[in-house]
């Protein structure tokens, strides 16, 4: 049998010859429309840009229900939620952040591959290679960091705020978890450039997991962890790997969950607008309700501009993402630290505990008992991160008004300083013990890229003022159009001339030129060398014998240090 | 003026420009900015080069390239008269690039026939970890790049003499003098370690009272005995030879006849920067050949 279409058959010409084709038109369009928001018809999305309120039934929630994306965001608000306070967004952000991330990290994906053979020579190519590649790796950097940073003060936020009592305990604890995920998602795309920064401040951030307890264990983790009993060709991999995929993933996932629990529940009202122990999110007055579509959408639209505009334009203008040397597992920089955010780790195992003991003149438990490394550096983060996780459920003040919940909030102020704190520690600012000569050296001309004293003083000598000859600080005769470089040697005499630890000290300054545009700058510190009961050591004619250090970098014409 | 959904939309717009307008000022400038991170990446692979060239290379083929006899042959200009000379003769069809970094990467196990006739003690060995060597990829590249740069970056300037100068310090050993030698570098025949000549004469002269800017030396190794016991010295030489050192190291230290020699009170005319021109054996040299000017 034939197969036949019912009759009439709907064709554009009989349309255009029943309703004449402007109303064709019209109708076509408003069905794309309809489609494509899940709902809004044409003369509804033109009622909305003209600001008219909503017909009754409303189209504008039909996207909450027939579409995918927004049905898992609430088709209203509470106007109290509205404002800046007490959400400042930061939730938002976050999430903004980790789109933005992925986008710009799919970018870098392109042009990066995860072998310490190449990796560096990738970022050099991403760098002077590809067009945007500067930007979006800044972009992605800054964006990281942003991240974490938004995270963090998200968490604070809702502590603050009393969000996470009940009912909203679970969400804050998957909170913690993306808390735990932002810190780890950071930091594994921290190796990934295979430089000499990235290589040692990875070193140091995964040099606790040997000290899981028992040994056996701690071993096996680290082994887990590394891919090698160092990082290495396989640690690399797998840290590209948690990077990219497989904490990406558990982060949406796990942020899916929170967000599905966010909207459960309803966002928390302002603490002083509910009575205590009540809990009215969920229940809003009509007069009370702001609509999703359009007022919040919008907001949110504008958010997300504001935050693009400001990582392009920080990222072009203000921000550059370090690359340093490359990679060099035989040679440790000087002042090594973790990233930012894990500096407090790095301040604990400097171990607080033990230089309390020194001051008080306590003796220091035996090393058999307590291992700063074991104690600090693993037992006692897992605790605080368990501890974070049930705080919400050991929390028996069912009130959220900020006085009733004085000891919450001071206890909460006293964690945000005991973190400033250890961050503090963490940094080499804080008792370091290298030798005065090494400090001075360092200071002077780093071999790589210093937390404290960046590329040195010497790098900040523009190639020109370089002025080729020997140059002593007990009788400094610099060249006079060499302004900057009498300055740096001024300000070597008075370190040497000053460190207590450098007794008559002074230094030697050469500098060559060794091939057109090259020059070698190399400084030679000398100091009285004393014995143990601070005496000058003498040699056999009764002169005094001094002690010797020196260093020596080379200075391409090209390779401009940003200097002054 | 506006209500504040009007504040926001024209907010949002200027970002939303700015952001635009951002982007293609990045479009514009991009090739500009990777030539130039270009440029300052090869400025630092040479600066790593020469490091490792001063830690690895510099014991057999010395510090400037000038070849160690005995050791290894010269690489500036060797290298690239080797490479010219393989070409020529041999039809040699890799590129010099690729000729040093080989050569630097897998050692030469077997002696070439340029400079033939020189014998080094030992063959050049493999320096890539790709061959059993100690240096990453990255490294030779970068070794690669300082060498290139022999001749890249025009012609090597004269090298800057890298000796130890004695400047003002009166306590460093010094090496038994020579006065024969003293008198040459006198007489600016031979030059001080710093490669310049020795500027002594311009200022001194040796017939007995003549005075140019400073006193004459005739007689100055008499002259200085009695330095060092006049009442007025306050100086630290215990002998003639010590108190010559001291005048040329510290001018400052003890200045004769103030009135005559002291371009300000304290200062003497007599420059405090000669010790910075001289090696030890520059300066035992001379006083070795003053001290002869009884
Ligand atoms: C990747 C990390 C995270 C993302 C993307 C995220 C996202 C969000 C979003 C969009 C909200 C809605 C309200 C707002 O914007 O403030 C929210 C609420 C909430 N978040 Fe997060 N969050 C993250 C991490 C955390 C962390 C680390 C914590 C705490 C440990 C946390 C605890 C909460 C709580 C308790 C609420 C409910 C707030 C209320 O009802 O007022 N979240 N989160």
């Amino acid at each position: 049998m034939a197969l036949r279409w019912p009759e009439p058959i709907p064709t554009l010409q009989k349309e255009v010859q029943q309703y004449g084709w402007r109303r064709v038109i019209f109708m076509h369009l408003d069905e794309l429309v309809t489609r494509v928001t899940a709902g809004i018809p044409l003369t509804e999305v033109r009622n909305i840009i003209r600001g008219e309120p909503p017909p009754r039934p409303n189209p504008r929630v039909k996207p909450h229900t027939e579409g995918f994306i927004l049905h898992i965001k609430p088709s209203f608000y509470h106007e109290a939620v509205t404002r800046l306070y007490p959400t400042f967004r930061l939730g938002l952000l976050s999430f903004y952040l980790f789109l933005i991330e992925t986008i710009t990290g799919i970018f870098l994906m392109i042009f990066y591959t995860p072998s310490p053979l190449v990796a560096y020579e990738n970022m050099l190519r991403i760098l002077n290679n590809v067009p945007f590649g500067q930007l979006m790796r800044d972009v992605h950097r800054l964006g990281a960091e942003a991240m974490v940073v938004a995270v963090m003060l998200h968490m604070l936020r809702t502590f603050f705020t009393a969000s996470y009592k009940r009912p909203r305990q679970f969400t804050w604890a998957t909170g913690v978890i993306l808390l735990v995920f932002t810190l780890f998602l950071s930091f594994s795309g921290y190796l990934l450039p295979w430089d000499q920064l990235s290589y040692w401040a990875v070193t140091i951030g995964t040099s606790m997991a040997e000290a899981t307890p028992p040994p056996a264990l701690g071993r096996i983790v680290n082994l887990i962890l590394r891919g090698a009993p160092d990082i290495g060709a396989a640690g690399l991999l797998r840290f590209y790997l948690l990077h990219v995929i497989f904490l990406p993933l558990l982060l949406f996932f796990v942020f899916f969950v929170h967000y599905y629990k966010v909207v459960r529940h309803g966002l928390s009202l302002p603490p002083e607008m509910e009575a205590v122990g009540d809990d009215t999110a969920r229940k809003v007055p009509p007069e009370k309700r702001v609509p999703y579509i359009p007022d919040i959408a919008i907001q949110e639209a504008l958010w997300g501009i504001g935050l693009i505009a400001f990582l392009v334009i920080g990222a072009a203008f203000f921000y550059d993402a370090p690359l340093e040397q490359h990679a060099d597992p035989l040679n440790t920089p000087l002042h090594t630290t973790a990233p930012w955010y894990f500096l407090w780790l790095q301040g604990l195992l400097k171990d607080p505990l033990l230089l309390a003991l020194d001051r008080l003149g306590l003796p220091r438990p035996p090393s058999t008992i307590y291992n700063s490394k074991t104690i600090m550096g693993v037992i006692l983060p897992g605790l605080i991160l368990f501890f974070l996780l049930i705080m919400p459920y050991l929390d028996f003040n069912i009130s959220r008004r900020y006085s009733h919940r004085r000891k919450a909030l001071v206890a909460g102020l006293v964690g945000v300083a005991a973190w400033t704190l250890l961050t503090y520690m963490g940094t080499p600012a804080f008792a370091v013990t290298s030798s005065a000569d090494v400090e001075v050296l360092q200071e002077f001309m780093p071999l790589n890229p210093d937390p404290l004293f960046g590329e040195g003083r010497v790098r900040t000598i523009p190639y020109e003022q370089l002025v080729p000859g020997t140059y002593d600080t007990r009788n400094l005769q610099p060249p006079a159009d060499a302004p900057r470089l009498a300055r740096v040697l001024e300000e070597l005499k008075h370190r040497v001339e000053t460190d207590p630890h450098l007794p008559q000290g002074y230094a030697i300054v050469h500098i060559s030129e060794v091939q057109a545009g090259l020059k070698r700058f190399e400084i030679i510190l000398r100091w009285l060398k004393l014995d143990e009961h601070h005496q000058p050591v003498r040699d056999e004619q009764g002169n005094p014998v001094f002690q010797e250090a020196k260093r020596a970098i080379y200075l391409h014409r090209d390779s401009t240090y940003g200097g002054e | 003026m506006f209500d504040l959904a009007t504040r926001r939309i024209i907010g949002a717009t200027v970002l939303m420009l700015a952001t635009v307008i951002t982007i293609g000022m990045v479009w514009l400038t991009e090739e500009q900015r990777m030539a130039r991170y270009e440029a300052i990446h090869k400025g630092k692979a040479i600066e790593n080069g020469a490091l490792l060239y001063e830690q690895y290379c510099a014991t057999c083929h010395g510090p400037n390239g000038e070849g160690v006899p005995g050791k290894g042959p010269d690489l500036n200009p060797g290298v690239f008269q080797h490479y010219q000379e393989l070409k020529q003769t041999q039809n040699y069809a890799n590129s010099l690039r690729n000729f040093i970094k080989l050569t630097i990467a897998a050692g030469r196990p077997i002696r070439s026939t340029y400079r033939a006739n020189e014998v080094y003690a030992d063959p050049m060995p493999t320096w890539s970890q790709d061959f059993g060597g100690p240096l990453r990829p990255d490294q030779i590249e970068n070794l690669v790049e300082f060498i290139l740069n022999w001749q890249a970056a025009g012609p090597t300037p004269a090298p800057t003499p890298s000796f130890e100068a004695v400047g003002t310090d009166l306590t460093k050993p010094l090496p038994p003098g020579d006065p024969k030698r003293g008198e040459a570098l006198w007489n600016q025949e031979v030059k001080q370690a710093s490669g310049a000549a020795a500027s002594c004469k311009a200022c001194h002269s040796l017939k007995p009272g003549e005075v140019l800017v400073g006193p004459s030396l005739a007689g100055i190794a008499t002259r200085a005995a009695e330095r060092i016991r006049a009442p007025d010295y306050k100086g630290q030489a215990k002998t003639p030879e010590e108190y010559i050192r001291e005048s040329i190291q510290q001018p400052n230290a003890y200045i004769v006849e103030p009135d005559k020699y002291a371009a300000a009170p304290g200062v003497s005319k007599m420059p405090a920067t000669l010790g910075n021109q001289m090696s030890a054996q520059d300066l035992a040299d001379l006083i070795a050949f003053l001290m002869t000017l009884k």
